[in-house]
């Protein structure tokens, strides 16, 4: 049961580390290769967490090479478009200007019925109304209505909007006080708990949230039992 | 460059992993086989204690690296040869020339299987 348990243990920090090492994306946006990749390593996982029969080492080994060939490829796809279209593929264009492009589709596998169920389920009922669909390397699709049949924005209207988006940093998480986004924004320590004292609390502990925008503007969340 | 010499230092350092564990398997293997063969010869010249002692010494040797046999091959294979030393002292302790010779044989070639599993062979790959 001990070896279950820290195999168990060594196998998840190891998988962890090496979904880590391969970015950010979900399971649906995945390239081809880290679809294989995800799952090649989840079995590689499983088998030695069970069979104590099988040294753990024959686990461990065949996903390092697995995380360094791929890590390995991801670097060269960053220095070759060739090998990167090799790898991952490349977007096909299945609407152009309008115009249903089916040799692609047939190429792609992809039936009339998938199409029309994705232009559904972003909105779209009609054919006619998509310039352009693009099945992209995870196998979304995107989609580009024609102009006429958007909304028309205020650059359309000619009409002026003031800029007032601006990322808000995040100062205090949680009663936690970030420093590095306190140095970021050139702020010190005093000047964020003069801030927290003006909104009504003795020390940023008390404070759930704290983030401050690019206009100076703070948005202050009390922790639930502060005050 | 960092993740680039990252991967290529970790698959070489593989690489250079199973082919070292691949020579000290054979270098192991052949000593433990030469071990034996040394009980078989002084079994077959009627040298009873002389067999049990290189058998034993084949023996301790054998159980001197089961940490690493473990770690490193297939737990059924390294049991087997293990089940088959006892068997073979057994019947050198009760000084059964045919049943020693044939556990012997048996032994030896459960061995040569253990050396031949780390081997970089087409056989192994495909």
């Amino acid at each position: 049961m001990s070896t279950a348990f820290l195999r168990t243990v060594i196998l998840y920090f190891l998988i962890t580390a090496g979904l880590r090492l391969m970015g950010k994306r979900q399971i649906g946006q995945l390239e081809p290769s880290e679809l294989v990749l995800t799952m090649m390593l989840s079995d590689l996982a499983t088998v030695p967490m069970q069979d104590f029969g099988i040294p753990l080492l024959s686990g461990i080994i065949p996903i390092l090479t697995l995380l360094s060939l791929s890590m390995l490829l991801s670097q060269l796809s960053l220095c070759s478009i060739r090998i990167r279209r090799l790898l991952c593929g490349s977007p096909t264009v299945l609407i152009d200007h309008g115009k249903l492009r089916q040799d692609a589709m047939r190429k792609n596998r992809f039936t009339i019925d998938e199409l029309l169920e994705e232009l559904r389920g972003q909105g779209i009922c009609n054919l006619k109304d998509v310039k352009y669909a693009v099945l992209e390397n995870s196998g979304q699709l995107s989609i580009l209505p024609w102009p006429g049949t958007q909304p028309p924005s205020a650059d359309d209207l000619g009409t002026k909007v003031p800029d007032s988006v601006s990322l808000p940093i995040i100062l205090v998480n949680d009663g936690r006080l970030i420093s590095q986004n306190l140095e970021q924004c050139g702020k010190s320590e005093e000047w964020l708990q003069k801030q927290v004292r003006r909104q009504g609390f003795h020390d940023y502990r008390e404070v759930f949230l704290l983030t401050l925008d690019g206009g100076g503007k703070i948005d202050c969340i009390p922790k639930e039992d502060a005050k | 460059m960092k993740a680039w010499l990252t991967s290529i230092f970790l698959l070489a350092a593989i690489l250079a992993g199973s082919a070292l564990n691949c020579r000290v398997m054979e270098r192991d293997v052949s000593r433990w086989q030469s071990q034996l063969e040394q009980a078989e010869s002084a079994a077959a010249a009627e040298n009873w204690s002389g067999a049990r002692s290189a058998l034993s010494q084949s023996y301790e040797d054998w159980f001197a690296r089961q940490t690493r046999l473990h770690i490193t091959a297939e737990h059924s294979v390294v049991d087997g040869a293990d089940a088959m030393y006892r068997r073979a002292a057994a019947f050198a302790a009760a000084e059964e020339p045919s049943e020693f010779q044939a556990e012997l044989a048996g032994l030896k070639h459960q061995l040569r299987l253990l050396a031949e599993m780390e081997q970089f062979s087409v056989k192994n790959v495909l």
